[in-house]
């Protein structure tokens, strides 16, 4: 059985025109997205800003309300639980953020925001214990427990980070949700970010969906990967295929846009043109159709089928595999 | 005569004992058609250096304590507020890293171009003898504009955003981040610089929509022949667009090259270190080699060497002396007398 089953996740948001009009529209943030995450792997999910990536996460959690479908934790479903049930369940999943500045508050110490965390759960019995144990989170995240009555605006970006993963490791998670978590630090620091997540993961068999915009980053981070684009699941394979051999041509733009170290790369950039459509009104057919170079006539009025197009990978194009000519 | 020579650059925040050195001695030459990348990370004095080409650090609690900013030979720290409102925009004009943050939100962008327009180029006068920006980059004089609108569209068509008749009556909100920023560029090529400083023009943007505005500088260079100062912490974008780039860390300059002979053989260990805590695409998965600690703050810089405690090859004395930025071969500069070590 998988850690986590995505089914037919919808999130919808109710658009407004003025006070006492109707809703008579509504952003598909997520769409109709199925997946899962076996117990010790990490699935990253890539796409743009606007894309559906961080509401996906944050629906997982029921940090938002999914509109429609299921979530399975262990087989159990959390979008039909009341409250109890799933604050009970919430040890088993936790969140990494972006912001590590927002994500803490700023007047309390680290002890506080590590120890309510298992104050909530009730893992501690003794002060003696829950002190020590509190050391230990620290010391397991590269911090100096010395520093635990310090307060956040005392650390770097890097290290309060490392306090927000502290404190989702406080209650020995199964799942960790990181949402961007190396995206607002330096690039030396991220390095450290990275390794850190990738040890925690091999010492406790945590799984993570990972969720980022720089592919390299996610890349290097995870088993397998997941494309998103205007609300839906576009390409997913494993991380190494996605890159290498990437089927959808929204993935092989992605991919040939991120800007290479290497002054001797042969990549050519392929530039899409155009921005992501509004996902109050994505296009007809496939959502990808007015920016992608491919694009044929049956790509303006059919929605394509995220099919297999080789094993462990699917992508949801007409022509997927298709290349696509650069214009030299 | 360079276009752009900084030379030996010292600029405090704040006066007397309270004085954090911002800028430490950074030297810097951009000849007329050339990019220069000035990469780092954050904290290590890059903006305030780019925004010090034109004096846009407001003073206080800019303090500039030593060097020289000289723009076709003439010191910007001693221009008159006069001759430094001829500057801004006439040879130097900036794009920033938010689009929606520096367009002012209540205006439409036709006449926000247009007001730098009216500034520097009003209708009827003659050209400044400035070779006119153009499509085909034919030199010659720049004949007096006749009617601003026409110029406005003419520029939005130049940065590439469709249908510029109906988009010069939009508001800044009404566009998205990638067409804010190409609005942005418009706005400071209306003026015809030299030098366009271009401070993290991408970061705030998505990697499709970043390449799109990449292609755009490369091309306009090429077009318009006007030299580029771009500030990144983005090493592919320095292996895309730079001719030369200076790697700056706590307020210095530890490496100065050219940008392929850089990335291909890093010669500092502070940049070799950053180079190979990025990852790469199909890079592999090996663990990445993280620099340890944190960046220095100002005010808070180790002695000596800057980068010596988190250096993997720095020795004691690294902590005594402030080594000195040498030229170790041709056209490579470093600051770290220990670059031969593996």
């Amino acid at each position: 059985m998988s850690l986590l089953e995505v089914k037919n996740l919808k999130v919808h948001f109710p658009v407004k025109h003025g006070m006492f009009s109707r809703v008579r529209e509504f952003v598909k943030a997520v769409d109709d997205v199925s997946f899962a995450i076996e117990p010790g792997e990490t699935l990253g999910l890539v796409g743009e800003s606007g894309c559906g990536k961080t509401t996906l996460g944050r629906a997982i959690v029921r940090l938002v309300e999914p509109t429609a479908g299921s979530v399975l934790l262990s087989g159990e479903d959390i979008t039909q639980m009341n409250s109890s049930e799933l604050r009970a369940r919430r040890r088993k999943f936790q969140m990494i953020f972006q912001d590590p500045y927002g994500s803490l508050n700023p007047r309390m110490t680290v002890e506080q925001i590590v120890g309510e965390a298992l104050d909530i759960h009730k893992l501690t019995g003794s002060k003696p214990a829950r002190h020590k144990r509190i050391a230990e989170l620290l010391a397991a995240v590269g911090l100096d427990p010395v520093h635990a009555q310090r307060y956040p605006h005392e650390f770097s970006g890097g290290q309060r980070q490392r306090i927000g993963i502290a404190r989702a490791l406080a209650v020995e998670p199964e799942l960790i949700i990181c949402d961007e978590p190396v995206s607002a630090l330096d690039v030396s620091v991220q390095a450290q970010i990275i390794n850190l997540l990738r040890d925690l993961q091999q010492q406790h068999g945590i799984a993570y969906l990972f969720i980022a915009h720089d592919l390299a980053v996610v890349e290097h981070i995870s088993h397998r990967v997941m494309v998103m684009y205007l609300g839906k699941i576009v390409e997913t394979a494993d991380a190494k295929t996605l890159i290498r051999e990437p089927q959808h041509p929204y993935t092989q733009a992605l991919i040939s846009a991120v800007p290479e170290v290497d002054p001797e790369s042969k990549r050519r950039r392929i530039v899409l043109p155009g921005d992501v459509p509004s996902p109050i009104h994505p296009p007809p057919g496939c959502p990808f159709h007015p920016r992608c170079p491919i694009a044929e006539e049956r790509c303006k009025t059919e929605v394509p089928a995220f099919r297999e197009v080789a094993k462990n990978h699917r992508a949801a194009c007409h022509l997927a595999g298709k290349k696509i000519d650069v214009k030299l | 005569m360079p276009l752009l020579e900084i030379k030996n650059l010292k600029m405090d925040f704040g006066s007397g004992t309270d004085a954090l050195r911002a800028v430490d001695g950074v030297s810097l030459t951009i000849g007329a058609g050339e990019t220069v990348c000035l990469v780092g990370e954050s904290g290590c004095g890059k903006s305030v250096t780019a925004l010090s080409i034109a004096r846009l650090v407001p003073a206080p609690p800019a303090n500039y304590v030593g060097g020289e900013i000289l723009l076709n030979g003439r010191d910007v720290l001693k221009m008159s507020n006069g001759e430094l409102r001829q500057i801004r925009g006439g040879v130097v004009s900036y794009v920033f890293q938010e689009p929606g943050a520096s367009l002012n939100p209540v205006f439409r962008i036709g006449n926000q171009i247009k007001e730098s327009l009216k500034l520097h180029r009003p209708i009827g006068t003659p050209a400044s003898g400035t070779a006119r920006i153009n499509e085909t980059n034919t030199p010659g004089q720049r004949p007096a504009l006749q009617n601003y609108n026409d110029e406005v569209i003419r520029l939005l068509k130049l940065v590439g955003i469709p249908a510029p008749e109906s988009r010069i009556k939009n508001y800044p909100f009404e566009m998205s981040g990638g067409m804010q920023q190409r609005v942005m560029i418009a706005m400071a090529l209306a003026s015809e610089p030299k030098l366009l400083v271009a401070d993290e023009p991408t970061t705030a943007l998505d990697v499709t929509i970043q390449a799109q505005i990449l292609e755009l500088l490369h091309d306009l260079k090429q077009r318009l022949g006007m030299a580029i100062l771009l500030i990144t912490h983005n090493l592919g974008i320095v292996g895309d667009m730079a001719d030369r780039v200076a790697v700056m860390y706590a307020g210095q300059i530890v490496e100065l090259s050219p940008a392929k002979e850089l990335l291909r053989r890093p010669l500092h260990p502070y940049t070799k270190a950053l180079i190979n805590s990025v990852p790469k695409l199909a890079g592999g998965a090996d663990r990445l080699s993280a620099i340890p600690g944190n960046v220095p703050r100002i005010g808070n810089f180790p002695p000596g060497c800057r980068f010596a405690p988190r250096c993997p090859i720095a020795r004691p004395e690294c902590s005594e002396k402030i080594p000195e930025l040498v030229e170790v071969e041709a056209g490579r500069w470093v600051r770290c007398p220990f670059w031969k070590t593996p």
